[in-house]
């Protein structure tokens, strides 16, 4: 069986350890992960086996930078990708410009299938999110925001939240 | 009488000399044959197998079979053809084979040469080199060169590896690259 995510998986480094109880492997230095045409670079890598499959990518870096394609690129402290729901989760100045949409917050998540981003603050860092006139004049119609419904169309323009309050969650509709 | 004196004087010479070179020829015999001996094995043994026991526990720490042996005692070494490791601990069972070995320090170091194939019992990885070094009081199997491993989800290439038993922790080194493919 592939792993979840479909395409194998290529992780190389200048060194790694693995537990072989706990069934991690971490990769240090220069650490790169290769799946498809997603490509990550980071100084740490960490990964995680069930079942002898990788289900979990930890990744840590300054930072730890994200590229699919020409769609997406995204950079962060931290980066957590779940191979089984198939999301990346961005903390740390977290930063994700996709199709032309810049997403900035303490906390960025997003659903490589659904290609929805959900951008949150935390303390005095706040959503940010930058819509370059040329993709409002398309007027790209937001659907209902709930999680996975949507329907693989690109529905990625984020309204944040106006009071900004801690903890102010800008959902993607 | 004067003759008679002189005859046994020179025959006692005689005699001394002789027994002198015997005697230098015993204790020093030929560099050549000398050679010889000292770097001609001490054992030579076929089908050994040998089990070697932790000083705490009792328990085997390894069993070691080979098809061949030569032991060699000025340089403390002993020669192995098709060595077959068992190794067993609380972190689970490893097997290592390969065409030619060698024993050093009493026992305590085992050096596995050619076509080196080590397998874990427990989670099914299974490792090929070219020399792997198993340090039993250490608690150490290392690979000073380059190694591939195949997990159940893929495989890994590094340029060195050392791992630690008794943690179950291993270390690669010089470029490590994995690759996931799913489990098989």
């Amino acid at each position: 069986a592939q792993p979840p995510g479909g395409q194998s998986v290529e992780v190389s480094a200048d060194s790694a350890t693995f537990e072989q109880s706990a069934g991690t492997g971490v990769y240090r230095g220069n650490a790169e992960l290769i799946q498809g045409n997603r490509r990550m670079n980071a100084d740490v890598i960490r990964l995680f086996t069930e079942n002898n499959q990788l289900v979990r990518v930890e990744a840590t870096g300054n930072p730890v930078r994200m590229r699919e394609g020409s769609e997406l690129q995204a950079r962060a402290k931290n980066l957590v990708y779940d191979l089984k729901t198939r999301r990346l989760v961005l903390t740390g100045d977290a930063h994700v410009d996709h199709q032309g949409n810049t997403f900035e917050g303490a906390r960025v998540q997003y659903n490589l299938d659904s290609r929805r981003v959900d951008a949150s603050s935390e303390g005095d860092k706040r959503v940010r999110l930058v819509i370059p006139a040329k993709n409002t004049e398309q007027g790209t119609a937001p659907d209902n925001g709930e999680e996975g419904a949507g329907d693989g169309a690109a529905n990625d323009n984020a309204t944040p939240n106006p009071n900004g309050t801690d903890g102010g969650k800008a959902e993607t509709p | 009488m004067r003759r008679q004196g002189l005859l046994s004087a020179s025959g006692i010479l005689l005699l001394g000399l002789i027994v002198l070179m015997t005697l230098h020829e015993w204790d020093n015999p030929l560099d050549g044959d000398r050679e010889a001996f000292l770097s001609a094995p001490l054992i030579i043994a076929d089908n050994i197998t040998a089990k070697a026991y932790d000083r705490d526990t009792g328990k085997v720490s390894y069993d070691l079979k080979a098809e061949h042996l030569e032991q060699y005692q000025r340089e403390a070494l002993t020669t192995l053809s098709a060595p077959d490791l068992r190794m067993e601990n609380e972190n689970g069972v490893w097997t290592i084979h390969s065409k030619r070995g060698e024993v050093r320090d009493n026992g305590d170091q085992i050096v596995f040469l050619d076509q080196v194939e080590a397998r874990s019992e427990n989670n099914g990885v299974t490792l090929s080199t070219e020399r792997l070094e198993y340090l039993n009081d250490a608690g150490q199997v290392r690979s000073p060169g380059a190694l591939t491993l195949k997990h159940r989800d893929g495989s890994t290439r590094a340029g060195n590896m050392e791992s630690n038993l008794t943690s179950g922790e291993m270390t690669l080194g010089k470029g490590v690259v994995s690759e996931f493919t799913g489990s098989n």
